[in-house]
């Protein structure tokens, strides 16, 4: 049987449907209040920021055994006791994102969608086909991102068009350095976890043909989730004037329900709510994904299905901790999009380091 | 306990590395780019061989014709159980007026009694044997037997087996080999137009009951030595014919070697139509979406050999399979390529429209009325509920009640005798229509979704593909009458993921859209001129469908006065 591999075009639209499904979710209103009118150029430092994340992916794979993936390059440098609980904290990281927003879009469900559904039901349904995306695998979950990647990128496009034609606030950005300028870079830098998910690229580089693509695929990733996070931020802004824009439950929710096109053409969230609902189940089958193929690589299973429908069941569990939806919102802020820059840069970039100081003191001897 | 081995796989982790043969196997790398060594496919091992009727054997190996006649007459009318079977016919002669006595052996109704007598019998009979040399099959072939296709064996099983395909066969006393002559009757239907795929633009002809016959039909169409016919038998009791068909300088070596392999490992006792072997070499029984494409169009089966796809055709059936088949091929039309390309993309466009619209209107219908009322304009709302008000029945209730009374009448419409056909319309346009309506079973506006989907069902050119949006309407159906549109999506999910996740033959899907693969007819056609290549999904040996400029192409004869270089 051939190994199958992953194309240029897989590899993008699985990285950016795993970084901007989070626009769909109260994402906007947490960097509003944490950036008031400037909350755009939070966007943008965590955007120029996300690079890091790539090199420093990239400076792991080039030099880890060929076909390594991060796992297997963690352990590689760092032996097997620092490397497997290194690589507990990457399978940490990927599973409390699959929680948290399984419980937040079950939560956006169930308020704004299906009022009289239990969330249970809710989290179960969301959790059936996540777990069949996630355990057909990664050439699946490629197919199915190249497809939707389009629909939910060109969504986004029409609902930001939509909204600002509807209402656009003139000084929506003013003042200029909304909470304070200090405030705003140093929130811009806790905030560079907002790309915390390309740590999935490596999984998904070691998948591709040619080394030489790697780079085409992380930068249109990049390219095109730092233009999604940064219109999506700005025009909120804009539509809903700060008062409001720190009050909405899910903002591109709201945006979308404003959207006039003459008589006929109007209220079309639950359209929206289709793509959006693709993306959420694409970026929860992808987390889950990543934590099997994880948790495998740690304990050296040869597969990573056996793992996937009982970490689905852990999720359901660990996805009914939060006690309320502002709870897990306040998790996903305070918690992963603070620290979620550990895991995507500070780890990654530590492995890199050793990886070099490791040749230099090869060459010595 | 029975089920615990189909259960056990949910319960306990399978770390074995093991998969079915036919799920493993693949034509390529596919999510990476395609590059140009990959469409140079090789065979690793050693080529399958299509199926043959096992020989039959004795205790020193197959059994050989005796030097006796009556020993072998013997042999074969214990082995037809004659005379209880009266199909055998055993007509004792002797050959050239003389001492030597032979028979022509045969069954009744399946030779063509007159050319039998004309070009075997007669010549029997009035041969003037030389008494030196004696005679031997190759006299009997070349001098006696000349006027039809004859043939030797010394095999006793290939005696058998001809006779029952057709042929006779002559048995001379001490000579211990026999001649095989074709004079088969070959009762044919006539050609005629396709029952399921017809078309405005292009021939109208349509495969038949005759392998032969099918054959030829291809044959015409592609007049190259490159096409291969490899023929085979499936079907222990049956014995029936079937053939591959492909062009050895444009198919996927690997892809031809799999069909092979997957035919001979048929194991079946009778073959009544190309939809059982479909069955049994499908890469996925359970799926619910077709696994091969199925035509009864001669031009389109000649097509897609010609752009790298192989054919397979089964005697006794007017359907040929085409493999591999990916999901654009079932929304395709040989018309297709016959039209102009703004009129083929148009309704093109429309199929696919159609088959959406099949899979999820109703579904759409029952979610939005149900639970996202907000999606339909005030006025329209005020329009629907006014029609529902007098009626009981909640609006999935409706939704599958009119579904299944027009599954019903279409069904019935199918089985109806012809003679009484045109009933059905009018019962069924009174059960779907007026009076359902009337009696506030149904609102109008459902009766209006049903009939849409109806059309958009037909759509759909193919019929096993109208078969899944039918069976899958209904539990879209369900999912959105318990979730609503987020029941229709998170299904919609599972099931595509499963589609897309699987290969027929090797090629994903859902190629060449996912994985995406440059191609020029998909969903929508170029112009015929830039169609330059063929598709690279099926990995065919040669990628470019023009010919070079220096290529094989048939070259224009010399004008007058010009001389050829």
């Amino acid at each position: 049987m051939r190994k199958h591999q992953i194309g240029v075009r897989e590899v993008t639209s699985i990285g950016i449907i795993f970084v901007i499904t989070k626009i769909f979710l109260p994402f906007q209103r947490s960097l509003s209040e944490a950036g008031g009118t400037a909350a755009w150029m939070i966007a943008l430092i965590a955007a120029v920021l996300s690079p890091l994340t790539w090199w420093a992916i990239r400076g792991i794979l080039r030099n880890a055994t060929q076909g390594s993936t991060l796992i297997d390059a963690t352990e590689e440098i760092w032996g097997p006791f620092l490397g497997t609980l290194l690589n507990l904290a990457y399978f940490c990281f990927f599973f409390t994102i699959s929680f948290l927003v399984l419980r937040e879009f079950a939560e956006l469900l169930c308020s704004d969608i299906l009022p009289r559904t239990p969330i249970n039901v809710m989290l179960i349904s969301l959790l059936l086909p996540i777990s069949v995306v996630a355990h057909r695998g990664i050439e699946t979950l490629g197919r199915l991102c190249w497809v939707a990647v389009g629909l939910i990128v060109g969504s986004v496009i029409i609902v930001l068009i939509g909204g600002l034609l509807t209402h656009a606030e003139p000084k929506a950005l003013s003042p200029f350095w909304g909470t304070g300028m200090s405030n705003v870079l140093k929130t811009g830098i806790v905030k560079s976890s907002l790309f915390s998910e390309m740590l999935v690229f490596g999984f998904l580089l070691p998948r591709m043909r040619k080394s030489q693509q790697w780079g085409r695929s992380a930068w249109w990733c990049m390219a095109i989730s730092a233009f999604t996070i940064f219109s999506t931020t700005i025009v909120y802004l804009f539509v809903f004037p700060y008062p409001t824009a720190i009050r909405l439950n899910v903002p591109m929710f709201e945006m979308s329900r404003l959207i006039i096109f003459g008589r006929w053409i109007q209220r079309l969230e639950s359209v929206f709510l289709i793509t959006w609902l693709i993306s959420a189940v694409l970026k929860l089958a992808i987390g889950l994904y990543c934590s099997a193929a994880s948790m495998s690589q740690i304990l050296r299973l040869p597969k990573f299905q056996p793992l996937v429908f009982p970490l689905a069941i852990l999720a359901y569990g660990f996805a009914l901790l939060p006690g309320s939806e502002m709870t897990a919102v306040a998790w996903d802020g305070d918690l992963l999009r603070t620290y979620g820059s550990i895991f995507s840069i500070a780890l990654p970039m530590m492995t890199w380091l050793a990886f070099i100081v490791r040749r230099g003191k090869k060459k010595q001897s | 306990m029975k089920g615990w081995h189909k259960l056990k796989k949910y319960v306990m982790a399978d770390l074995s590395q093991d998969s079915s043969s036919y799920a493993s196997f693949s034509l390529g790398h596919w999510e990476a780019e395609a590059t140009a060594e990959d469409s140079e496919s090789t065979l690793e091992q050693a080529p399958a061989k299509m199926p043959r009727v096992d020989p039959l054997w004795g205790e020193e190996g197959p059994l050989l014709i005796e030097i006796s006649l009556n020993d072998n007459l013997d042999w074969l009318k214990r082995r037809f159980s004659y005379p209880l079977n009266s199909g055998l016919v055993i007509r004792p002669l002797v050959i050239g007026g003389g001492s030597l006595e032979g028979a022509v052996i045969y069954l009744e109704s399946q030779v063509d009694w007159q050319y039998l007598s004309r070009t075997v019998v007669q010549p029997l009979i009035a041969a003037n044997l030389p008494g030196d040399p004696p005679l031997d099959v190759q006299m009997l072939t070349l001098r006696i037997l000349t006027n039809s296709h004859a043939t030797t064996t010394t095999y006793l099983g290939d005696i058998e087996q001809n006779v029952l395909n057709g042929s006779a066969v002559v048995i001379v006393d001490r000579l211990k080999e026999a001649v095989i002559v074709n004079v088969e009757d070959e009762e044919k239907r006539a050609l005629e137009s396709p029952k399921t795929e017809n078309v405005v633009r292009g021939p109208q002809v349509g495969f038949t009951e005759n392998l032969q016959t099918n054959l030829s039909l291809i044959r015409r169409r592609l007049n190259t030595p490159d096409l291969i016919v490899e023929s085979g038998v499936v079907g222990k009791i049956s014995r029936t014919r079937i053939a591959i068909v492909y062009l050895k300088t444009i198919a996927n070596v690997e892809l031809v070697n799999e069909v092979r392999t997957r035919i001979a490992a048929i194991q079946i006792d009778y073959v009544g139509d190309s939809g059982m072997v479909e069955q049994m070499i499908e890469d996925s029984p359970n799926s619910i979406y077709p696994g091969m494409l199925n035509t009864e169009r001669p031009d389109r089966t000649a097509g897609q050999i010609a752009d790298g796809y192989v054919g397979i055709l089964v005697d006794n059936s007017p359907f040929a399979l085409i493999v591999p088949a990916n999901f654009p091929l079932f929304l395709q039309t040989s018309e297709d390529a016959y039209l102009r390309w703004q009129y083929s993309s148009f309704i093109r466009i429309i199929r696919t429209i159609g088959f959406f619209m099949s899979l999820y209107l109703p579904a759409l219908y029952v979610a939005i009325a149900n639970y996202h009322h907000e999606m339909i304009p005030t006025t329209l709302i005020l329009a629907i509920a006014g029609t529902r008000e007098s009626v009981p029945l909640p609006v999935a209730a409706e939704a599958f009640l009119l579904e299944s009374m027009f599954e019903l009448i279409r069904e019935a419409g199918v089985r109806i005798p012809s003679v009484i056909g045109p009933t059905i319309g009018i019962v069924g346009a009174l059960i779907l229509g007026q009076a359902a309506v009337q009696a506030n079973i149904v609102s109008p506006i459902v009766v209006i979704v049903t009939s849409a989907t109806a059309l958009a069902s037909y759509t759909i050119p193919n019929y096993n593909m109208q078969f899944t949006t039918r069976i899958l309407r209904f539990v879209y159906l369900g999912c959105a009458s318990f979730l609503g549109l987020v029941g229709v999506v998170l299904l919609s999910m599972m099931l595509w993921a499963n589609w897309a996740a699987s290969n027929r033959f090797g090629v994903p899907n859902l190629a060449p859209i996912a994985p995406y693969r440059p191609s020029e007819d998909t969903l929508l056609r170029a112009p015929m001129k830039l169609q330059s290549s063929r598709p690279l999904s099926v990995r065919p040996r040669k990628t470019r469908k023009l010919p070079d400029v220096q290529g094989d192409a048939p070259s224009l004869p010399p004008e007058q006065g010009e001389t050829r270089p």
